[in-house]
């Protein structure tokens, strides 16, 4: 399984992902997210088949791959992916992918494609899709008045990396490190120093919250919470 | 100092204590700033979301990972674990570090015998009491200042 995460910024957007590729009963690793064009970035959960077989679709239709907005090649991905499904022998279960396509140009824009084909066009808000997508969402609720406009990418990428880290930690399986993480505009892959010194933010960030909660607690123990005098 | 290159001034910090990440980013950094930042060759750094960060450092820490001059132990929580020099690395830090200048050592001895005790909140905060302006963007600006 997988999970990846879009938030959008002031002037951008952010995509991470987990890199755990699970085969039968082995896991292995993997880059989830591609680059559709310099503004436009995809990635799947599910079937891994059937969301390689939807990136040789891409390949194939170089029009959909050029520098045109989401609004623009909506349907054409529908097709591609429809035409993906069609590709695949029958298998006893039904395949199933969640899809994932973010742009940014002078707003971000998310196009949420289901296992049918149909999508959802989001503009300006925090995405998840995959295994622990629902404790993604949990996690990106106290930032929700934080996005698009407080946050640079910068900020973004540790909010990106922060959560895909703590539903790894958390959830039971299926997704696991390394994290992946992408920017738009440019559409650019974070390089391997870049994804470290992430890490080292996303620590630091966890530190200083248990840091600020014990400070609360021994201030409630001393009881120097409680010292409000009113008059 | 001629003859040095970045990865010498993580050899030598190591040959003092062994560190984790931050602590040897910052204590990188403070080595550099108390030397009237004018070490040549050295890491640049930049005021990032926790402070003076070079990404270099990252780079040349797991070069030298790679290489087997530095060693960090597998463990289950790997963020808080110490890189430490390897048997292969200790004589070459040795031999390097008679290219320092006196003074130059001094610092270094200094500072990671400050810094390798303190936890990450003070040594945040005496970071960002010592070069302010490269805690303009950090995170924990108003946490630890």
């Amino acid at each position: 399984m997988t999970l990846i995460v879009a938030v959008p910024t002031q002037k951008g957007l952010i995509m991470a992902s987990d890199c755990q590729l699970t085969l039968a009963r082995a896991k292995t690793r993997a880059k989830k997210i591609n680059k559709l064009n310099d503004r436009c970035l995809w990635g799947g959960s599910g079937d891994v088949t059937l969301i390689q077989m939807l990136g040789m679709e891409i390949a194939k239709n170089k029009d959909i791959g050029t520098d045109r907005p989401l609004d623009d090649i909506r349907d054409e991905l529908s097709n591609a992916f429809l035409a993906s499904i069609k590709r695949i022998p029958p298998a006893p279960q039904p395949y199933h992918a969640d899809l994932i396509f973010a742009e940014y140009s002078t707003s971000s824009r998310i196009l949420y494609m289901l296992s049918n084909g149909a999508t959802i066009m989001l503009e300006d808000v925090p995405f998840a899709i995959g295994i622990g997508d629902d404790f993604a969402f949990a996690l990106l609720e106290k930032y929700q008045e934080l996005i698009p406009t407080k946050i640079d990418n910068q900020h973004g990428a540790v909010l990106c990396y922060s959560i895909i880290a703590q539903t790894i930690d958390v959830i039971a399986g299926g997704v696991g490190y390394p994290i992946d993480v992408w920017e738009i505009p440019k559409a650019r892959n974070f390089s391997y120093a870049e994804l470290e010194r992430l890490k080292d933010s996303c620590d630091l960030l966890r530190q200083a919250e248990i840091d600020m909660f014990l400070d609360a607690a021994t201030k409630v123990e001393t009881g120097e919470a409680n010292d409000y005098k009113a008059g | 100092m001629k003859g040095l290159g970045r990865r010498d001034w993580i050899l030598f910090l190591l040959s003092e204590s062994s560190l984790d990440r931050i602590h040897l980013m910052k204590g990188l950094f403070l080595v550099w700033y108390k030397s009237d930042r004018l070490i040549e060759d050295y890491f640049q750094f930049e005021p990032y979301l926790y402070g003076p960060c070079s990404l270099e450092v990252y780079a040349s820490l797991n070069e030298l990972l790679q290489e087997g001059f530095i060693a960090q132990p597998q463990h289950h929580d790997i963020r808080y674990e110490a890189y430490s020099l390897t048997p292969r690395g200790l004589p070459i830090a040795t031999e390097r570090r008679k290219l320092l200048s006196g003074r130059l050592s001094k610092v270094i001895s200094g500072v990671v015998s400050e810094i390798k005790s303190m936890g990450f909140h003070e040594l945040l905060k005496m970071v960002y009491k010592e070069a302010p302006e490269y805690a303009v963007n950090s995170m924990f600006k108003n946490t630890f200042v």
